[in-house]
C-alpha cells in the first residue's frame, strides 16, 4: 500500500478518536465549545498520537515492555492535560470537573472504538483486496463508533446529565473519589494489556469491555443521582429551618400586636373620659399623637412580612429573611419592598440566589457604619423581574474599579463576590445590570427577562 | 418649554395643584408650561402623546377603577424616558423605594396641609430646573439603548467607553457615575456611533472626546476621569500614522 494511503487512514482514525473524546467530554460537562477550541484539540491530539506512533516505531518490537507502557501512560496523560486546558480556557469550568469529564470521555471513546474494531476484526471475512480490508476492519468500525458516540452524546444532553455530573465534584472527598475513579477507568485498559499481555483479543474480550462500559455508566449515573438527591434533602432541610425562623418572626409579630392592643385599649379608655366631658381639644391632641403610633410600632414589620410573603420562590424568600435578620443584628435600617408576587425569571434559581446573595452581602458590608441604610426592591412586571439593592456608604465607591475582580474597600479576602456576580449576569441572556450612585446611595440593579 | 401634567381623581386636589404649580411657574419665571390636568390615567396618556417630551408629571397613586399609578408611570416612561415623575398620595407607607428605583420617580409627596404641599412642590420644581440646567442642552448627540420595553437615550458626552467582557457578547458601558452591563456586541456600537468613537483594542471602544492622553509606552489610553483602556498594537500604528499625516 502507498504511504499516502496509510497516513490518510491513520489521520482519519485519529480524527474520529479525538472527535469522540471531545464530544463526550463536552456533553458530560454540559458545555458548548467553539470550533476554534475543537480544532486546537484535534491538532494537539493528532500531534500527541504521531509522537506515540513514531516513538514506538523507532523502538522496534523486541524492546522492553516497560518503556512502551510508560510512553503510553505519558501520552494519555498528555491528552488529558490538553483537554483540561482547553476546557478551562474555553468554558471557564472548574479544573476538577474538566478533568473528570475528560477522563470519562477518554475512557468511553476508547472503549467504544476498541470494542467495535475488535468485533469487526473478528467477523470480517478474509478478503484478497487489502484496501477493502482496511475499510471493513478500520474505517467502518470507526465511523460506527462515531455514530454510537453521537447517540451517547444525544442521550447525555437530553437527560441533562451534566447537572448530575457536577454534583460528583462538590466537596473535597467526593471530588477526590470521582477523580480517582475517572483516572482508574481511563488507564484500566493500559494496565490490563500490560499486565496480561497474553489474553487473546476476540469478540468475547470485546464483549467484556462493552459490559464494563455499561456498568461504569450505570455506576456513574447512580452515583451522581445519589449525590444529587442527598444535596436536595439537605436543601430541603435548610428551607425548613428557614421557614421555622420565619414562623418565629410571625409569632413575635403576633405578640407585639397583642401588646399593642392592650396599649391601645388603655389609651382609648383615657380619651373616652375626655370625649364624654366634651373636651374637644384633648381629643384632637390625642388623635394627633396616636395617628402615627400604629405605623411607628408595627407598620414596618407588617410591610416586611407582606414583602416576604410575596416572594413565591421559596429559596429566595428564605435567603432574604436570613439577610434581613443579619441587617437587624447590625442595626442597619432596612426598607424591603416587594409589592407584587415574585414567581421567578429566566435564570436558574441557584444563579438568582447567588446574585441576590452577593448584592445583599455587599450592601451589608458597605453600608455606613453608623445609621446604615439598605433598600431592597423586587418587582416582577410584564416581561421582567427587577431587583434593586441600594445602600448608603461612608466612602464613595469607585464605580469603574467595582466591576474589576477583587475590588474592595475592606481589605484582603473581600471583593470576590462582585466578579462572580458579573459572570452570572453575562451568562444569562437578556440580563441587564446597572450600577450607579444616587442621592448618597450606591444602587445595584438587575433586570432579568421573565 | 416643558409641559406639566397633573393627574388626580379628586377634583379638589387637582385644582389645588394647578394653582400651586401655576403660581410657582409664574413667580419664579420658570421655563415650564402649559399646565394640563387629567382626571384619569387614560386621558393623561392621550395628552402625553400630543405634547412634547420630556415633561413633568404629578401623579396620584390610586385610581380606583383604572390602572394603578405604578402601571401608569410605566406607560408614561415608555414614551418619555427622561420625564420627571412626582407621586402625590394620601398615605406615606407605600412602596416609595419601588417608585424611586424602578421608575426613577423624582419625589413622593404626602397630601397634607397646603403649606407643606406647596413647599414640596416648589422643591420638586427647583430640582427639575437644576437638573435641566446640568443636562446638556439637548442638541448634543445621543446613543439610544433599548432596555426591555423602554428606549434610553444616553448623551454621548457622558459615555466614557464600552468594554467587551467574557465570551458571550456582554458589553459594559462605563459612564459618569454609572456602569451598565448588557448583551450586545462592540461592532454594533462601533458602526452606530461612527467617528466619535475609537476602537483602540479588540475589547474597547472609547469616546474620543473623553480621552486625556494616549500613553504609547504603556499601551494604555487614559480617559479624563483617570480610568484607562488597553491599546492594541494595530490601533497604536493607526494613531501614529494619523499624527504624522
Amino acid at each position: 500500500m502507498p504511504i499516502g494511503f496509510r497516513v490518510a487512514a491513520i489521520c482519519l482514525l485519529f480524527l474520529v478518536e479525538s472527535v469522540a473524546i471531545f464530544w463526550i467530554a463536552m456533553a458530560l460537562a454540559g458545555e458548548q465549545a467553539k470550533w476554534k477550541h475543537r480544532a486546537v484539540f484535534y491538532v494537539g491530539f493528532c500531534a500527541v498520537k504521531w509522537v506515540a506512533v513514531l516513538a514506538l516505531a523507532m523502538e522496534g518490537e523486541d524492546e522492553v515492555k516497560l518503556w512502551s507502557f510508560l510512553l503510553e501512560l505519558f501520552l494519555s496523560l498528555a491528552t488529558l492535560m490538553l483537554l483540561c486546558l482547553i476546557f478551562c480556557r474555553a468554558c471557564h469550568i472548574a479544573l476538577a470537573k474538566a478533568a473528570g469529564a475528560s477522563m470519562l470521555g477518554y475512557f468511553l471513546a476508547y472503549s467504544i472504538t476498541d470494542f467495535l474494531t475488535e468485533t469487526a476484526a473478528y467477523y470480517t471475512p478474509v478478503f484478497d483486496g487489502r484496501y477493502l480490508l482496511v475499510f471493513t476492519s478500520l474505517v467502518l468500525p470507526y465511523l460506527l463508533a462515531l455514530a454510537v458516540t453521537g447517540v451517547i452524546v444525544f442521550v447525555l444532553r437530553k437527560t441533562e446529565f451534566s447537572q448530575y455530573f457536577s454534583y460528583l465534584f462538590q466537596g473535597r472527598l467526593r471530588m477526590a473519589v470521582s477523580l480517582a475513579i475517572g483516572l482508574l477507568l481511563m488507564e484500566l485498559k493500559l494496565f490490563l494489556t500490560h499486565l496480561f499481555p497474553d489474553v487473546v483479543h476476540n469478540a468475547a474480550y470485546a464483549a467484556f469491555w462493552f459490559g464494563l462500559i455499561a456498568v461504569a455508566l450505570f455506576v456513574i449515573q447512580f452515583g451522581a443521582m445519589y449525590a444529587a438527591s442527598r444535596d436536595k434533602v439537605k436543601a430541603q432541610e435548610e428551607t425548613i429551618a428557614q421557614q421555622q425562623a420565619h414562623m418565629e418572626l410571625l409569632e413575635e409579630l403576633q405578640s407585639e400586636i397583642r401588646a399593642f392592643r392592650h396599649d391601645l385599649t388603655n389609651l382609648l379608655s383615657g380619651i373616652t373620659l375626655s370625649a364624654q366631658e366634651g373636651d374637644l381639644e384633648a381629643v384632637q391632641e390625642f388623635m394627633k399623637r396616636t395617628s402615627g403610633y400604629f405605623d411607628e410600632k408595627l407598620g414596618k414589620e407588617i410591610r416586611q412580612m407582606e414583602g416576604l410573603s410575596n416572594i413565591k420562590v421559596y429559596p429566595v424568600r428564605s435567603l432574604i429573611s436570613t439577610k434581613l435578620g443579619l441587617m437587624q443584628q447590625r442595626q442597619i435600617q432596612v426598607a424591603l419592598e416587594i409589592i407584587h408576587p415574585v414567581t421567578g425569571a429566566k435564570m436558574p434559581t441557584e444563579d438568582l440566589l447567588r446574585c441576590q446573595g452577593i448584592l445583599l452581602d455587599n450592601a451589608i458590608e458597605a453600608a455606613a457604619k453608623e445609621e446604615g441604610k439598605i433598600r431592597v426592591v423586587m418587582l416582577q412586571g410584564e416581561g421582567e423581574l427587577y431587583l434593586a439593592v441600594a445602600n448608603n456608604y461612608d466612602e464613595q465607591p469607585n464605580l469603574s474599579a467595582l466591576g474589576k475582580g477583587g475590588y474592595t474597600t475592606k481589605g484582603k479576602g473581600h471583593g470576590t463576590g462582585l466578579s462572580s456576580y458579573r459572570k452570572i449576569v453575562s451568562r444569562c441572556k437578556g440580563c441587564l445590570a446597572r450600577t450607579y450612585l444616587k442621592d448618597g446611595f450606591l444602587v445595584q440593579e438587575l433586570r432579568i427577562p421573565v | 418649554m416643558i409641559p406639566v401634567y397633573l393627574c388626580d381623581d379628586e377634583a379638589a386636589v387637582n385644582a389645588l395643584l394647578e394653582k400651586l404649580v401655576g403660581d410657582q411657574v409664574m413667580i419664579m419665571g420658570r421655563d415650564m408650561g402649559p399646565v394640563k390636568t387629567a382626571y384619569d390615567p387614560i386621558s393623561l396618556l392621550e395628552m402625553q402623546k400630543e405634547g412634547e417630551v420630556p415633561a413633568i408629571y404629578f401623579l396620584d397613586i390610586d385610581f380606583p377603577g383604572y390602572m394603578s399609578g405604578l402601571e401608569l408611570a410605566v406607560k408614561l416612561r415608555q414614551y418619555d424616558p427622561r420625564g420627571f415623575i412626582v407621586f402625590i398620595t394620601a398615605h406615606d407607607d407605600m412602596m416609595f423605594e419601588t417608585f424611586r428605583y424602578r421608575l426613577e420617580a423624582l419625589d413622593y409627596i404626602v397630601k397634607g396641609d397646603a403649606a407643606e404641599l406647596a413647599k414640596r412642590v416648589n422643591g420638586c420644581l427647583e430640582s427639575i430646573c437644576q437638573r435641566l440646567m446640568d443636562e446638556p442642552d439637548g442638541k448634543g448627540a445621543y446613543c439610544s439603548l433599548k432596555i426591555f420595553d423602554t428606549i434610553r437615550h444616553i448623551p454621548l458626552q457622558e459615555i466614557l467607553y464600552f468594554e467587551a467582557v467574557g465570551r458571550r457578547h456582554t458589553l459594559v458601558l462605563h459612564m459618569d457615575g454609572e456602569v451598565l452591563e448588557f448583551n450586545s456586541s462592540l461592532g454594533h456600537f462601533e458602526e452606530k456611533l461612527g467617528e466619535g468613537f475609537w476602537r483602540c483594542h479588540r475589547s474597547f471602544l472609547v469616546n474620543r472626546a473623553r480621552i486625556r492622553s494616549v500613553r504609547l509606552k504603556e499601551n494604555l489610553v487614559e480617559l479624563d476621569n483617570g480610568e484607562t483602556c488597553l491599546l492594541a498594537r494595530k490601533a497604536k500604528a493607526e494613531y501614529a500614522s494619523n499624527r504624522k499625516g
